[in-house]
C-alpha cells in the first residue's frame, strides 16, 4: 500500500486523538486536575451511542450532541460530588490528589461498565461505515474525514469561545491565576464547575465518534494513554497545539507501521512521548498556553 | 464607611495573623496602613476583600457585612483590590486584563467608557494594549494592575504594596496619579505601604500595624513627625505586655 494511504489513515486517528485529549487538556490545563478517568468517561460516552444506535437506530455523530448533553450533565454531578473537594488545595496537591481520585473512578467504571453489558466488543454501523472515497487510489473513509472535520471544529469553536467571550475570557483568567480571577468578580467555583463539566462533555464527541470503531469496557484506559501523550507533546495548558500534537502522533505511528509493522503502533507513540520529556518537557509547540 | 471590629484572621486553619484588628476609613478618605513586612497590613486587606474570612469580629462597608459574603460580591458592591505583586494575567493582553477588571454587571456595560478613562491615566498602556501583560516592564505592570482595579468603578480602592520593586520616581508618578483620581472620581484609598514617607505624604490617616496588632493610629502629617512611625518602619516591636 501507499505511503499516502498510510498518513491519510495517521491524520484520522491523529483526529480522534485530539477529540480524545481535549477534555483531558482542559481539566488540567484550566484546574489542574489530571482526569484518569477521562478515557472510561468516554468508554460509557460511547456506550450510550452504542446503545442510541441499537435501539432506536439513532445515527452516531446525531449522538453526539445529545451524548454532550450527557456527559456535561454527569462531569457537573461528578464535579460537585468529587473534585471540588480539591478546589480549595494548592495546585501540587490538586494534581496528586486528583490522579487517586480519578484512578478510583476508572476501576469503578470499567468495572461496572462490565457488569452492565459484558466486556464484548461491539460497535455502532451505520450504512455508511466501510464506505470510502476514491481519488487517485487513496481511499477516503466518510467516517475518518467526519472525524476530521469534527475535530477542527471542535477546536476552533472552543478557541473562539476562550478568546472571544467574556466567560472564555474568565476561565483563562482563572487557569492563569485563580485568586486574581476571585478579584475582578468572577465566580471561580462556577467557572471550574462549568470547565470539569464541559470537558467531560467533549468525552461525549469522542465516545460517539469511538462506537463506530469498537466498543468495549477496557478501552478506558488505552484513550487515557493516548490523551496524556498528547497533552505532554502539546505542553501542558496549551489547547491549541492539542490537535496539531494529535496529528503528528497520529502520522508517527502510521508511518512506523508502514515501516515496521502493526506491532508497533503504539512502540513509536511512547517513544515520542519519552523524548519529548527528555528533551523538551515544555512540549513541541513553540508559543504560549491558550489558556 | 468602611468599618473593621475587632478581627481575628488565621492563614490556613490555626496560624493566627491579626488579633482584634479595628479601624475606619471614611467615604473619600485616603488611609494608609503602615508596618514592617510580615506585620500582618496584607492579611486585613484580603479580609476585606474576602480572599480571607475573619474568624471573629466584623467587616462592614455601608452597613453591609462584608465577612458574610463571597468575594465577587464584595466587588459588586465597589471595593476592588490591587493586590501585592500586582497579580496581572500574565499569557492575556493589556486589553484583556482591562477587560476582565470590569467582568460584572453595571462595569461591563460601562466597559468602553471606562477603559477609554484608563488609556487616558495611563497612556501607555493603550500602546500596548495588545502586549501580553508578562511582556510590560515593571511600572507598566503596575499601572495595568491600578487600571484593572479601576475598570470595576470602585468606590473603595485597596491598594497593597503597590510601589513594591519600582524606581522612586515610578513611585512618585503612580501616586500621583492615585491622588489625582482619589479627587477626580472621589474614590476612598485604604493603601498598605513600607514606603512610610511617601504614603504619609498623601494619606488623611494611617494606622500602624505590629505582629498582628494596631499599635498606633493618626493624622498621617503628625505620624511623620513622631517616633512611633520610626519604631514601626523599622521593625522594633513592643514588649508584649505594653500591646494593646
Amino acid at each position: 500500500m501507499d505511503v499516502a494511504q498510510f498518513i491519510i489513515y495517521g491524520l484520522i486517528n491523529g483526529s480522534l486523538y485530539g477529540l480524545v485529549a481535549l477534555g483531558l487538556a482542559l481539566a488540567f490545563g484550566i484546574m489542574g486536575y489530571l482526569n484518569i478517568a477521562h478515557g472510561d468517561l468516554i468508554m460509557l460516552a460511547a456506550y450510550g451511542s452504542f446503545w442510541l444506535f441499537k435501539i432506536w437506530h439513532v445515527d452516531p455523530f446525531i449522538s453526539i450532541p445529545l451524548m454532550m448533553v450527557v456527559m456535561f450533565a454527569a462531569g457537573a454531578v461528578l464535579y460537585v460530588a468529587v473534585f471540588s473537594h480539591l478546589s480549595k488545595f494548592p495546585i501540587l496537591d490538586r494534581l496528586k490528589n486528583s490522579i487517586l481520585v480519578s484512578f478510583g473512578l476508572m476501576m469503578v467504571f470499567t468495572n461496572m461498565a462490565t457488569v452492565l453489558w459484558t466486556a464484548d466488543e461491539r460497535c455502532t454501523t451505520p450504512f455508511y461505515s466501510g464506505m470510502v472515497i476514491d481519488i487517485a487510489g487513496i481511499r477516503l473513509p466518510y467516517i475518518g474525514l467526519a472525524t476530521i472535520a469534527l475535530a477542527i471544529i471542535i477546536t476552533l469553536a472552543l478557541h473562539v469561545f476562550l478568546t472571544k467571550t467574556y466567560f472564555g475570557k474568565a476561565i483563562r483568567a482563572t487557569a492563569q491565576d485563580w485568586e486574581a480571577a476571585e478579584l475582578m468578580g468572577i465566580d471561580v467555583a462556577r467557572t471550574y464547575l462549568f470547565s470539569f463539566a464541559f470537558a467531560v462533555a467533549t468525552a461525549g464527541i469522542a465516545g460517539s465518534v469511538i462506537s463506530t470503531n469498537v466498543v468495549s469496557p477496557s478501552i478506558g484506559l488505552d484513550w487515557t494513554n493516548y490523551g496524556l501523550i498528547l497533552v505532554i507533546l502539546a505542553g501542558v495548558g496549551n489547547i491549541n497545539a492539542i490537535l496539531p500534537a494529535g496529528l503528528l502522533l497520529g502520522v508517527v505511528e502510521a508511518i512506523s507501521v508502514y515501516l515496521a509493522g502493526v506491532p508497533y503502533t503504539g512502540v513509536a507513540g511512547l517513544v515520542m512521548f519519552v523524548l519529548v520529556l527528555m528533551l523538551r518537557p515544555q512540549g513541541l509547540f513553540k508559543g504560549r498556553a491558550a489558556l | 464607611m468602611l468599618e473593621i471590629d475587632k478581627i481575628d484572621v488565621y492563614h490556613g486553619g490555626d496560624i493566627q495573623a491579626l488579633w482584634q484588628i479595628s479601624l475606619k476609613v471614611e467615604d473619600k478618605e485616603i488611609v494608609a496602613l503602615i508596618g514592617s513586612n510580615g506585620a500582618g497590613k496584607s492579611t486585613v486587606l484580603k479580609s476585606i476583600s474576602g480572599l480571607l474570612k475573619p474568624r471573629k469580629g466584623t467587616i462592614s462597608y455601608g452597613g453591609i457585612r462584608l465577612d458574610k459574603i463571597p468575594p465577587q460580591k464584595i466587588v459588586e458592591i465597589g471595593i476592588c483590590m490591587v493586590p501585592e505583586g500586582r497579580r496581572l494575567f500574565p499569557d492575556m493582553s493589556v486589553l484583556e486584563n482591562l477587560e476582565l477588571g470590569a467582568y460584572l454587571g453595571h462595569s461591563r456595560q460601562a466597559k468602553d467608557e471606562t477603559i477609554s478613562w484608563v488609556y487616558e491615566i495611563f497612556p501607555v498602556l493603550k500602546e500596548r494594549a495588545r502586549q501580553a501583560a508578562r511582556t510590560l516592564s515593571g511600572g507598566e505592570q503596575q499601572m495595568l494592575a491600578i487600571g484593572r482595579a479601576l475598570m470595576s468603578q470602585p468606590k473603595l480602592l485597596l491598594l497593597d504594596e503597590i510601589s513594591l520593586g519600582l524606581s522612586p520616581l515610578l513611585v512618585e508618578t503612580i501616586y500621583d496619579v492615585i491622588k489625582r483620581i482619589s479627587e477626580s472620581r472621589r474614590i476612598t484609598i485604604l493603601a498598605v505601604e513600607q514606603n512610610v514617607n511617601m504614603i504619609l505624604e498623601l494619606a488623611n490617616r494611617a494606622y500602624i500595624i505590629e505582629n498582628g496588632h494596631i499599635v498606633g493610629q493618626g493624622d498621617a502629617n503628625a505620624l511623620l513627625e513622631s517616633g512611633a512611625v520610626k519604631d514601626a518602619y523599622l521593625g522594633i516591636t513592643p514588649a508584649q505586655g505594653e500591646v494593646q
